[in-house]
């Protein structure tokens, strides 16, 4: 069993909290996924769909140095993420910040005080994980939008894709340094050949990806706001093909918004991969063309789609009753 | 003749470390401001030049940092610092310890302008100082030293 990722985690915190997980079991940190630290309860860590409690209890003062630590005692390298409730740590772990927001006069926010929890995700690198989607498509992997709920394996299927297109040109814009992990510039996973745009914003990184390294693929995380629209606009028209990630349960709650109808209607994306969610990370629920996706929602039949509902590969639906 | 040339050049060493340590705050605030680098790296930048040679402080922290946490390895390295700068500068020196990597980029610029400012009074008085009683210890030692040779001839 191997618990390095998990110990990667634990080095960034402060060296009591460090002695204390250290003490777990070694099959608790070996399979574990996430460490949660919150203020006044015992510290859990989440394995295989169980939970994990240490018996020790921290005091809102650890939590709070805790933070620090996390941000390598340089909180200012962090504002942009901090605000966004997360900050990404070295090896691509992530870890999810929640406390008191502080709001601007134009009701911006502009940081988070009184941190009382954090999750700390463990960050995998499963080699191997995206070859049954490449076959699925038979290679055909850009212009590919992923969709999954939290911990459902996207950024971690997105990282193999990128391992296996080793003969493209690659940009990989890394919003949150979750894909590459770039230490000092350094990737700390294994992507390959790519190019990493680490810590620009969507938009930015796009466009300017698109004019410095003539990428034949771009792969970002977690699209789905306004400001990606026009970057993924400017990518379609710049004839490069487009991997990315989008947060979501079901078809259902793609369609739903607003932002991904747009962005699917771009044209950016042929083909939807749908994990199956946190029990079963990086499994493929189903995949579907974008173009039956919008044949379905045309002829209204989309709506009588239940998420048991199952769409073959190439937009042959298949129902409960089997009915094609 | 020595003992007053020795306090002479200590004269001296304290207005160059003053002075350093002013550019070296100079150097914070930009690097705050423009790269937003995370405190190892930065200091990890200031070891590997050869800019603020004065400041011996930094290298043990390098060390220091691998050890603990920021504020007591900054702390740690003041303290064990063999400088000539005065106890209440030093004292302002190891309070920085709260302010790097405590806050926003404005929010610490903001604090080391205060520091900044405290230790440009400081090098001024160590300027007048220097200008008053340098140059007294010299002669001082020079007159001493001339009688012991009298003494003994």
């Amino acid at each position: 069993m191997c618990d390095a990722e998990f110990r990667s985690v634990v080095k960034e915190l402060p060296a009591n909290i460090q002695d204390i997980l250290l003490q777990v079991p070694i099959n608790v940190r070996s399979n574990a996924n996430e460490i949660r630290l919150r203020a006044g309860r015992k510290i859990c860590i989440c394995y295989e769909n169980k939970l994990y409690f240490l018996n020790k209890i921290l005091k809102i003062e650890e939590i709070r140095e805790c933070f620090r630590s996390i941000c390598n005692y340089s909180i200012h390298s962090h504002t942009q993420e901090i605000k966004q409730g997360f900050i990404t740590m070295r090896g691509g772990h992530r870890a999810g910040i929640s406390g008191t927001a502080v709001y601007d006069e134009n009701n911006n926010i502009t940081n988070l005080r009184e941190i009382s929890s954090i999750n700390l995700r463990i960050a995998k690198q499963i080699h191997g994980v995206s070859n049954i989607l490449i076959d699925k498509l038979n290679g055909n992997v850009g212009k590919l939008l992923i969709i999954g709920s939290p911990s459902s394996g996207k950024t971690t299927l997105v990282k193999d894709i990128i391992r296996n297109l080793n003969d493209k040109v690659i940009s990989i814009i890394d919003t949150r340094g979750e894909i590459a992990a770039c230490v000092n510039g350094v990737p700390q996973n294994d992507i390959g050949n790519a190019d990493v745009f680490d810590s620009w914003n969507r938009e930015d990184g796009i466009i300017s990806a698109i004019k410095a390294m003539s990428p034949e693929i771009i792969v970002c995380d977690e699209i789905g706001s306004n400001f990606d629209l026009q970057a993924i606009n400017a990518c379609v028209g710049a004839g490069v093909e487009l991997i990315a990630t989008a947060h979501g349960g079901s078809l259902e709650e793609i369609v739903k918004r607003d932002i991904i109808r747009k962005i699917l209607m771009t044209g950016a994306f042929d083909n939807i991969v749908l994990l199956k969610g946190k029990s079963e990370p990086c499994k493929i629920e189903f995949i579907i063309k974008v173009s039956d996706l919008f044949a379905r929602i045309r002829s209204n039949n989309f709506s009588n789609m239940s998420f048991a509902d199952r769409v073959d590969l190439f937009g042959s639906f298949k129902t409960k009753s089997g009915a094609n | 003749m020595l003992i007053g040339l020795i306090y002479s050049v200590a004269l001296k060493r304290n207005q160059v470390q003053i002075n350093e340590l002013i550019q070296f705050i100079t150097w914070l605030k930009i690097d705050l401001r423009y790269n937003k680098s995370q405190l190892c790296d930065m200091f990890d930048r200031v070891c590997s030049s050869s800019k603020f040679n004065n400041l011996n402080f930094l290298n043990s922290l390098k060390g220091n940092m691998a050890n603990m946490t920021f504020p007591d390895a900054w702390e740690k390295s003041i303290i064990d610092w063999n400088s000539s700068i005065s106890s209440d500068d030093k004292a302002l020196l190891k309070s920085m310890s709260g302010i790097l990597g405590a806050s926003d980029s404005n929010g610490q610029i903001m604090a080391l302008e205060h520091i900044e400012h405290r230790f440009k009074i400081s090098l001024q008085s160590a300027i007048e100082v220097y200008n008053k009683k340098g140059k007294l210890f010299r002669s001082l030692g020079i007159l001493i030293g001339l009688a012991v040779l009298v003494i003994f001839m």
